[in-house]
């Protein structure tokens, strides 16, 4: 039904093994994402949105016990990310892979100016005919200026439209965004929001946003996949999983969104579909990777 | 009824905000830094400089045990040396002993606690390996090592960095922790920056901050060792030093002959109290400028 997968995800299961026991982080999930895809992954904390994120990118805690495959062609050739040794994963990121942080300037190294990051994070001599290219288009005067910039002489807009064009300058064909807009006012969300697509469109490159913000989602994604306890309860096209859903945690989650007019009622999500076979959750995303 | 809203947004981003001013300035107007600084280097300089009023290593036998004044501003020892400029020459190893000693602990401290900041069983392996090796006395085991194959200024700054090492590994080992969690290391990563860079050019960075205090703190309980070390006689026989000076000038003390011990306990306790006084100070800035930059 996908156009062209680039991203397979076969029945995979993570656990995590601890001193405390093991806890299924991931349960039987499946999941194809398209070239010039955005696939939104929503869903609360602890529902497994930071170790699929971390199983796609082959960042994976060494505590993690893995089942079932990923594929990723967004290359030559396949790629497998959880079964791919560390230093592989890292040259295949490297050159495949472009991460859409928090957009704010505590996403950027505070020692390195913002033409440093372009350097270390691109790759090819071009990297600043490009990087200069990527901000232009994201709207930046004097790009050459902002590469001298060091992340604190940057104002929040200069800082997103920096870490956008990190991401998409290279014109990597893998796009991933966690939580991109968590911090921001409503009206600059819609702003980075637009910003990234164009940015994803102009690469047709497969997005992957894992939000928990549903009207994110909503302006961004083409198809939504909805996590609950480390299932995937609901997937489909966007306007059929927001204007239909069929799963009772998926309706709740969309009322949980305060619309005027409607009283906020909540209603009933349903059982846990992990059975309380998760107690925690393995952590925020940000945190796991930088202690690895 | 209602308007329409209409939403301007500005498509283009100017170039503004002017680069904020450097706030390692503020350091260099505190008056208790420079006032501390200020002794130390003075002491330190003179020593170097090699201008005292009478030989630090040529004794006088014609003058043993001058009281303070005529020519003598503190005195005269029993072997005929002027206490005042002997105090100054021993500034020169005391102080740049325990510098050599901190600066050793500094980068080995560094290095290792950067190396096991990440969580691995290597790192806790590592980790539990530095409880132990804290848990032995080192100053007793160095009093130990220098009876068994004698002294020299080597073994001395050998010891001193074996003590702090690793408070310098602890303080680095938390605070690279506390870095690694912040956005921009998941950032690095997940671009396939290599860990390298991440550990030297990312974290390593972020953390000279904490190490100034530290730093600071570390040569002053330096200097103190080495003065508790060569009162118990185990710095280089002959060597001037605060601790042998203060140890000779003891027994002399019941005869109201005070100013051999007074005068290099004075310059012990002032260059000890000025390097601590030195590192509170610095503390207080750099939590200023982590608050800042948080």
């Amino acid at each position: 039904m996908n156009p062209e997968p680039i991203v397979d995800i076969d029945s995979l299961t993570v656990k995590y093994h601890s001193r405390q026991g093991e806890v299924t982080a991931l349960r039987d999930v499946n999941l194809q994402i398209g070239r010039g895809e955005v696939q939104a992954i929503v869903g609360e904390s602890g529902s497994g949105k930071s170790t699929l994120l971390a199983s796609l990118l082959g960042l994976l805690p060494a505590s993690a016990a893995v089942e079932g495959s990923i594929s990723v062609r967004a290359g030559d050739q396949p790629f497998d990310p959880v079964r791919a040794p560390a230093k592989e994963a890292t040259r295949w990121r490297f050159r495949q892979v472009g991460y859409v942080p928090q957009l704010t300037q505590r996403s950027l190294v505070p020692v390195l100016t913002v033409g440093e990051h372009f350097r270390q994070f691109g790759f090819g001599s071009d990297w600043r005919a490009e990087a200069v290219r990527a901000l232009t288009d994201l709207g930046l005067r004097e790009p050459e200026s902002v590469l001298r910039r060091y992340p604190h002489e940057l104002s929040g807009g200069m800082a997103q439209r920096v870490c956008i064009a990190l991401a998409t300058f290279a014109g990597k064909p893998l796009l991933v965004a966690d939580e991109p807009t968590s911090g921001l006012d409503p009206l600059v969300t819609v702003r980075v929001a637009d910003l990234l697509l164009e940015s994803q469109r102009r690469t047709q490159a497969c997005l992957l946003l894992v939000t928990h913000n549903l009207q994110l989602a909503r302006r961004m994604a083409t198809r939504i996949a909805v996590f609950r306890s480390g299932v995937l309860v609901e997937h489909g096209p966007a306007t059929a999983v927001l204007e239909d859903p069929l799963h009772p945690y998926t309706r709740s989650l969309i009322a949980a969104v305060p619309r005027p007019g409607h009283p906020l009622a909540l209603p009933e999500p349903g059982p846990d579909p992990s059975g309380g076979l998760i107690e925690k959750a393995p952590g925020h995303f940000v945190a796991m990777v930088g202690a690895a | 009824m209602s308007a329409p809203t209409t939403v301007t947004t500005p498509s283009i981003i100017d170039a503004p905000a002017p680069p904020p001013k450097a706030r390692s300035t503020r350091i260099f107007r505190d008056p208790v830094i420079l006032g501390c600084l200020g002794w130390i280097v003075f002491l330190v300089g003179w020593s170097l400089s090699g201008l005292f009023p009478h030989s630090p290593t040529v004794a006088d036998p014609g003058v043993l045990l001058h009281a303070p004044g005529g020519g003598y501003l503190f005195g005269v020892d029993q072997d005929g040396y002027d206490v005042l400029s002997r105090t100054v020459y021993a500034a020169k190893f005391d102080v740049l002993m325990a510098l050599s000693g901190a600066l050793v602990a500094a980068v080995t401290g560094t290095w290792l606690g950067i190396l096991m900041s990440s969580e691995g069983r290597l790192s806790a392996l590592a980790t539990r390996g530095l409880d132990v090796f804290q848990a032995v006395p080192l100053l007793v085991v160095a009093v130990a090592v220098i009876g068994l194959v004698g002294t020299s200024r080597t073994i001395l700054v050998v010891i001193i960095a074996a003590i702090n090492t690793p408070l310098f590994i602890r303080l680095v080992q938390a605070e690279a922790r506390l870095v690694r969690k912040r956005g921009y290391v998941a950032v690095a990563r997940v671009y396939g920056v290599s860990e390298r860079t991440i550990r030297w050019r990312h974290i390593l960075p972020n953390v000279t901050g904490v190490l100034f205090p530290q730093f600071s703190l570390s040569v002053g309980y330096a200097i103190a060792s080495v003065g508790a070390l060569s009162f118990l006689g185990l710095s280089e026989p002959g060597s001037a030093s605060w601790g042998s000076m203060i140890k000779a000038g003891i027994p002399l003390l019941p005869l109201n002959q005070w100013w051999m011990v007074v005068f290099p306990s004075l310059a012990l306790f002032t260059v000890v109290l000025a390097f601590s006084e030195l590192s509170h100070r610095l503390q207080g800035h750099v939590e200023q400028i982590r608050g800042g930059s948080r």
